[in-house]
Formats: C-alpha cells, structure tokens, sequence
C-alpha cells in the first residue's frame, strides 16, 4: 500500500460517513485549511451538507481527479452534472460555497444564471417569491430605460 | 448569482424589485460581474482596398460576453501612418457602440483595460506624434463631454 496516500472521514448532517482520499478531498478549501492547520482529528463534520448532495460534490471530485481523462469527457461530464433539478442544484451551490470550492461553485452559478437569463422579470418574482415594490411609473420608467433588452 | 448573467437579461432584470435594481448599480456586484465577462478584444481590420468606405464588417462569430474593441482602415492621405478607425461594441447590446474619438497624433496601437482603483474602463494607445513616441489615454466615463485623449505621463 503506498505509504503516500491518506484517508479523510467525512460527516454529513444525517451522519453519514465519506471515507476518502486526502488528496480529493483538499480540492474543498475548507477541508484543505483545516488539513494544513493540522485540525482534522478523525472525522470532520460537515454540518451544513447533507448526504445526498454530497454525493454528488464527491462524484465531481473523482471525476476532476482522474488521470488522462481529456477534457471532452470532462465537458461532457460537467453538462451532465448540471442538469438536476433546481432543488439539488441549490444545495449544491450551499454546499461548494462552504466547502468553498470555486471550481463547483462557478459552474452551478452559471448554471442558475443560464436557467434565468431568458425569463421575463414576472417570471423571476415568480420564481424567487419577490415582491414588486415599484410603483407602475417606476416600473414603466425602467422599462423604458432599458426597452432594447426586452426585445 | 446575478453576476454570472448577461448585461441584457440584466438590464432587464432591473425593474423586478428595487433591490435588484440597486444590486446592478452598486460598485462592488460591477466589478463582480465584470470579472465574469472578460473583454474580448477582437481585432478586426477591414480589407481595405484604396479608396474603398471605412466600413465595419459584421464578425464572423460574436463573442457572447466582453465588449469588442473593432477597428477599420479609412482612406489615408498618409500611405505610411496607420488611419484607422476604432469603435467599442457590446455584442449583447445590438448595434449600440461608442466610437472613439481621433488623436491628434497617430494611433500605432489601442488597448483596452479596466482600471480598478478609480473603476472605469480605460483605452491606451500608443502615439507617434512625427517627433516621438509616447502614450496617451482615453477615460470611458459615462460623462460623454469628457472623452478626449490625454498624454500618458510617467510619475
């Protein structure tokens, strides 16, 4: 056994456990912070991730890790990973942003953005339950302002 | 989020709610946003046959994000100096651009760059003068009035 590779438990918050290789597990910098300042005992807590999503962030770790795999099924790959449903895709963005790793975070957020860029702004108070505080004329003003980008 | 979307959709997006509205004008979310959009700066001549209009030929691919620095050749007087013609344009915003005010040197070369300490998009360019070389700068500010080239000066 290579003496070189080390193990990392991970614990989600419905305790479930993720054992891994150290050297995957820092793509999180969270994880690799906490590795560096030589505070991780046995387990690390995650508690702000569940399992479920977890899967899925270590399922992006593995893949990334793997050697020779070209960047075709690497894109390939990442077009898969984001096409979920909007409820996982948010606790992915919860999760890589306290896992803090940008790389997860950047696609998911483009992600949410490319799902929303085409809506209209009814759609998106729909959408994300937001309350129009504009008066009509205010509303109208910006409209107007704007009118080229809602052709 | 918001940052990662086009200046299109964002714009409209503006008249969702007051704190969206405010979000897009606020200093820090800009420079987040222009983080996400690199420049592009798509050198584009025109083939320039003598005597032929100063015309901007359409890209063959537009970039999505970024803003397009494009140039094209004018009839010149001066077969040796460079007499060009230079524009920025946003692909996202149509045919809406800004056409860049003439040196009263000639232009060998033009830049684009954003300047984060005082937050504004800035055109450098390299002079010639007929006497010397130097460089000389354009602010991209919103107050139209005050677009005209200032020498570069070393400090």
């Amino acid at each position: 056994m290579s003496s070189s590779t080390k193990f990392l438990t991970l614990k989600t918050c419905d305790d479930k456990k993720f054992v891994l290789d150290e050297a995957i597990a820092v793509r999180s910098q969270t994880i690799k912070n906490m590795v560096e300042d030589d505070c991780v005992s046995n387990v690390i807590p995650l508690p702000n991730v569940n399992s479920k999503t977890m899967t899925k962030v270590i399922e992006y770790w593995k893949k990334h890790s793997e050697e020779g795999v070209s960047k075709d099924v690497l894109m390939d790959f990442d077009k898969a990973f984001v096409k979920v449903h909007h409820s996982i895709l948010h606790a992915l963005i919860l999760a890589a942003n306290f896992l803090n790793d940008k790389e997860i975070l950047d696609m998911m957020c483009q992600e949410v953005a490319d799902r929303i860029k085409g809506k209209t702004p009814e759609e998106i108070r729909k959408e994300f339950d937001i309350k129009n505080d504009f008066t009509p004329e205010e509303e109208e003003e910006i409209r107007k302002e704007n009118a080229w980008a809602f052709e | 989020m918001l940052c990662y979307l086009p200046v299109k959709s964002l714009l409209r997006f503006k008249c969702v709610c007051k704190h969206w509205d405010s979000i897009t004008q606020d200093f820090q979310f800009i420079c987040l946003h222009y983080k996400h959009s690199p420049l592009i700066i798509e050198e584009k001549p025109s083939n320039g046959s003598a005597g032929c209009k100063d015309e901007f030929e359409p890209l063959p691919a537009l970039p999505t994000r970024g803003l397009v620095l494009e140039y094209a050749t004018r009839p010149s007087h001066f077969p040796f100096s460079p007499n060009l013609r230079y524009r920025i344009r946003n692909p996202e915003m149509q045919n809406q651009f800004f056409e860049i005010p003439d040196s009263k040197s000639s232009i060998w070369y033009m830049c684009i760059m954003f300047d984060p300490d005082c937050q504004v998009l800035k055109l450098l360019s390299l002079v010639d003068d007929r006497e010397s070389i130097g460089y000389e700068v354009l602010d991209l500010q919103n107050e139209e009035s005050s677009y005209c080239w200032r020498p570069l000066v070393r400090t």
